[in-house]
């Protein structure tokens, strides 16, 4: 058996589907089909290692505009008529039809990004443990304790409906993790990347920066919080920037409509800021599927926040500080734009960089903090988008040009809008570890860093 | 701990549930939504119990000294209206079946999970658990005690009156559509008041656990889910985009171990006009920017019951605290040697008592049997201050063994093994949490009346740090006391605190009246994995509370 399916076996299965359809209209079918292998440890012992098999099958069903879907994840054709007719089932249900009907699924052409890994999927339970004992070795040698993550899958999906042409997209996906912590528990450090390609994951080099840090940052002093200058690692950058594209902040329609007002909104009703500089002129951030370095899927099932099959193209959400777009479903795009295309936010994002090096940013800074990454992030103000959550793995000052001593841990409370203003060095964007979606991202220093807190969590 | 558990905590009730989050499966990152499906679902019980004892066998002869089988079938259907008129409710149906096979050799295991049903899949899922546990054990064998346990046997069905399943969807959007009507109906007296959202999931667990010990047993587990909301606005339309208004929450939803019942029981539009006055109330009553500083604090039952399950519940669970976690959501500031801790670390003021259980009525983690067939009974994580226990399974159970015998009390697990899912390993996950009342019958109110001068927190999400050591309060309502009166509101107040000062400054206990039942959610595990406990915690009073302003920076 495959370990998930086939395009052929999709496109069989939507035939299929089609064919229990009862009282006309058109018939959608939107798939997810994956397997996973992962491989856990902790204190250099393997808690736990898995092979999961994973199919979500949604149906849905439009007769005359009112729409409405059901789910299963079993394959079996008593299975797949249920679940149609439950969904005709609640169409009738519905008092009238509120929204404007759209025809299920677009038929846009999607790109053709390089996903499939061999290296990915052929990594197999026998290979994930013989990695966990080499990455967990040395730490242990140090009198270390190792924990981490490999975690490998491969995915197919599938989008097909009644008059389109069907979507069809086979990807890997490769992540590590490993956090070591010294058996006092006075320190800890953490490196991590997550991709499509596990032969591209230097573990070795990921494994050893963890005991570095996790050797460096043992013992640490506690420090006022303050505004601070300082140098964000790329993860750092990744946990403080990525809330922009996770949630509703880059949404056009709940922009315009400020109830109550993002951190794009205009001043009036209905406006926004997309033409206005918002950071710093040396940022810009795009997003497309075909850039290899960070290559995503081109479309997407099972949205959270709308029915529809969403399928992304090349963006640049920032140019030179100044926003250029913001996201919409296909819905405002027909009403308000007159065009069949909206503009998805897939939470993908590369942030353009600069040539400093890490060396180059510590050097220059007569005193500062640098913060390998933040950990419990929320937002507690949307407006601003303003965040809360903790430095995590490794803090350190700086004085006259070079790193002093580990510091306790912060809490922190600032915005990426205010941080991305604030920027004195960019270095060069590296992959971190997102595994929802890929991002890419440069160190950098920002001035006037607000922490707000000391705890003494390690 | 983390920012998805946070995430979830922040989300609407729509997803607030077990099994309606979209759960991650190892390793694959597309994110797998959450209202899924049944109908190889309809397959007859005994054919599925067959398949989780082939699984076993499978196991077996491969070579596992133990395993233990999920078959988890599921039918969830939810309602969610998020509009501000009154018809246009939206339903999804969905339904979904796995098998999940654990399997031990020489203290390591291995995990396999399948959605695919024929006798032979059962069969290789069982053996590919076996031989992945044998790698391991190969690569990097580990001592670990496993004393045996005889398997249980039988039927258990959370206690409901009412099979949601059974009312109509016509009914039940009827029902919906009319508490949304009576909003529109209700007399306003100055102000705007709209239906928000609301949303109802009903969903039915039915969990086939075997074991090569010789459980045998089926648990079908009712949750419901519901959260109904109004609006009450100035009659200024900037104010309400400007976020001046209100979202006011009907009581006693929740997620509850419950049916049908849960939503008569609220008697829901008898709340509305209830909820107008308190709206009113509220918008009109006059609002202060933040002083920083100390203040006595009531907090209410929800907000204490937060405070609870995202300090004490959290980092007193043992693998948690024994480092298991610290690649993910983190460790526990009761490690890395916790059970030194026991009998000695005060974790509050002699008052505080806490127990767990996966008994408590309505309570989301309530179960007859665990997962690894344990019956749970009720213990006594803090008592009068001092940590007494940690929530374990059956592997952790015998490191507690000298700290038990020397109490004269069994070495046993305290029944915290679950799988969120047949697709998810079995894991500790946090058991329904009793934060013990005053003997008395103090209510909130009674509390705030008692108060001098200090500050009301409602209602207020709460977030921790990655060894839950520290945290802090966040929305919400907060209101100054004075004279044992509410007054102003105060914008963005949180208060911030250690987690042992915070239980220690406790003052005062309200009674048991005061208690409402709030069930929160966490994640766990790599990828996470979110589950849900049900806490009972009454209102409280702490002296000397530190509280900020949130949205203040340095």
């Amino acid at each position: 058996m495959n370990r998930f399916l086939s395009e052929a076996e999709c496109s069989a299965l939507f035939t299929k589907v089609a064919g229990m359809a009862v009282g006309g209209g058109k018939t959608e079918i939107q798939i997810d089909s994956s397997w996973s292998g992962g491989m856990r440890w902790a204190h250099n012992q393997i808690l736990a290692c898995g092979d999961v098999r994973y199919n979500d099958v949604a149906i849905g069903r439009t007769i005359r505009g009112a729409r409405n879907r059901a789910q299963t994840n079993q394959l079996d054709d008593a299975s797949l008529e249920g679940a149609i007719r439950r969904a005709e089932r609640l169409l009738t249900l519905r008092p009238e039809n509120v929204e404007e009907p759209l025809e299920p699924l677009s038929a846009e052409p999607y790109q053709t990004p390089k996903l499939w890994y061999d290296a990915t999927f052929n990594l197999d339970a026998e290979a994930r443990a013989a990695a966990m004992a080499a990455l967990a070795k040395p730490a242990h040698e140090a009198g270390m304790l190792s924990a981490g993550f490999i975690s490998v899958g491969a995915a197919g999906r599938a989008a097909s409906a009644t008059g389109i042409r069907s979507l069809y997209y086979p990807s890997t996906s490769a992540e590590f993790t490993v956090t070591v912590r010294d058996p006092k528990g006075t320190g800890s450090g953490w490196a991590g990347v997550s991709g499509n390609d596990w032969g591209a994951i230097d573990t070795h080099a990921l494994a050893a920066t963890a005991l570095d840090k996790c050797l460096r940052s043992r013992n640490p002093v506690g420090l006022e919080p303050g505004r601070y200058v300082t140098i964000l690692e790329p993860q750092a950058v990744c946990d403080l920037v990525s809330p922009l594209f996770d949630g509703w902040a880059m949404d056009r329609y709940f922009t315009e409509q400020r109830m109550p007002p993002l951190p794009f909104s205009g001043d009036a009703r209905g406006t926004t800021k997309i033409g206005e500089p918002i950071f710093d002129e040396r940022i810009t951030i795009s997003a497309d599927p075909m850039d290899p370095d960070i290559a995503f899927v081109p479309f997407n099932v099972f949205t959270a926040s709308d029915k529809e099959l969403q399928v992304y193209h090349a963006v640049k959400w920032f140019e030179d500080g100044i926003l250029m777009q913001l996201a919409y479903d296909r819905a405002y795009a027909l009403r308000e734009l007159g065009r069949d295309q909206g503009l998805p936010n897939s939470g993908a994002f590369k942030m353009s960089g600069d040539t400093a090096t890490m060396e180059d940013m510590i050097s220059s800074t007569r005193r500062g903090l640098l913060v390998t990454r933040f950990s419990d992030v929320s937002v507690v103000d949307r407006t601003s988008l303003l965040l809360s959550g903790y430095t995590r793995d490794g803090v350190w000052l700086i004085e006259n040009g070079k790193i002093s001593k580990p510091v306790k841990n912060f809490r922190f409370t600032d915005s990426p809008l205010f941080a991305l203003g604030n920027v004195e060095m960019l270095g060069t964007p590296k992959r971190v570890y997102h595994p929802n979606a890929p991002v890419m991202v440069p160190p950098m220093k920002v001035r006037d860093f607000s922490f707000t807190g000391v705890s003494d969590a390690v | 701990m983390s920012f998805s558990r946070r995430q979830f905590v922040h989300r609407s009730a729509l997803f607030a549930a077990a099994g309606l989050m979209p759960r991650a499966v190892w390793g694959s990152r597309a994110v797998v939504p959450a209202l899924t499906g049944v109908s190889t679902a309809r397959a007859d019980r005994s054919v599925l119990r067959a398949l989780a004892l082939r699984a076993v066998d499978a196991a077996r002869s491969a070579g596992a000294t133990y395993a233990d089988v999920r078959v988890i079938r599921s039918i969830e259907q939810s309602f969610s209206h998020e509009r501000t008129d009154v018809v246009g409710c939206s339903v999804s149906d969905s339904e979904r079946l796995g098998i999940g096979v654990r399997a031990l050799v020489n203290g390591c295991w291995g995990f396999a999970a399948t959605p695919y049903l024929e006798p032979d899949d059962a069969a290789r899922a069982g053996s590919v658990a076996t031989m992945i546990a044998k790698t391991n054990a190969a690569v990097a064998p580990r001592s670990l005690e496993w004393a045996p346990l005889p398997g249980p046997t039988g039927e258990w069905t959370s206690p409901i009156r009412i099979d949601p399943f059974s009312i109509p969807i016509e009914e039940r959007i009827d029902f919906m559509n009319a508490w949304r009507q009576s909003i529109v109906d209700a007399p306003k007296h100055g102000v705007i008041a709209v239906p928000a959202t609301s949303s109802m999931q009903f969903a039915r667990e039915e969990r086939i656990m075997v074991s090569s010990e010789g459980m045998d047993v089926v648990q079908t587990i009712y949750t419901t889910i519901a959260s109904f909301r109004l609006e009450v606005a100035p009659r200024d339309w900037r104010a309400r985009e400007e976020g001046k208004g209100a979202q006011m929450r009907a009581r006693g939803l929740g997620a509850r171990q419950a049916g049908w019942e849960l939503m008569l029981d609220a008697r829901l539009r008898d709340q509305v006009p209830r909820l107008l006055d308190d709206g009113r109330e509220l918008i009109s009553s006059p609002e202060q920017p933040t002083q920083a500083g100390r203040y006595d604090v009531v907090f209410d039952s929800p907000t204490m019951a937060s405070l609870l399950g995202y300090t004490i519940g959290l980092s007193t669970e043992l693998d948690r605290a024994l480092g298991d976690e610290a690649n993910a959501s983190g460790t526990s500031f009761l490690g890395p040697a916790p059970i030194a801790l026991l009998g000695t670390q005060r974790l509050g003021a002699p008052s505080v008592t806490v127990t767990a259980n996966r008994s408590a009525p309505g309570g989301v983690a309530t179960v007859k049997w665990d997962d690894e067939g344990v019956v749970p009974e009720t213990f006594t994580l803090v008592t009068n201050g001092v940590l007494t226990d940690y929530q374990t399974t059956r592997e952790q159970a015998s490191l507690l063994a000298p700290w038990y015998r020397a109490r004269g009390k069994p070495v046993r697990s305290n029944g915290c093994a679950s799988a969120s899912w047949a697709f998810g390993v079995p894991m500790s996950r946090v058991p329904n949490l009793a934060l013990e009342p005053s003997k008395g019958t103090s209510s909130f109110a009674d509390l705030v009346a008692g108060t001098k001068r200090g500050l009301a927190i409602m209602g207020a999400d709460v977030s921790t740090d990655f060894q839950a050591r520290r945290g802090w309060t966040d929305g919400g309502r907060v209101r100054l006391i004075t004279n044992g009166k509410l007054g102003p509101r105060l914008s963005d107040a949180g208060a911030i605190f250690s987690t042992v000062e915070l239980w220690k400054s406790i003052t005062a206990l309200g009674g048991h009246a005061s208690i409402e039942p709030t069930t929160l959610g966490y994640f766990k595990g790599q990828p996470g994995i979110p589950s849900q406990f049900t806490v009972a915690a009454p209102a409280a009073c702490a002296t000397n509370i530190s509280v900020i302003d949130t949205r203040r920076l340095a």
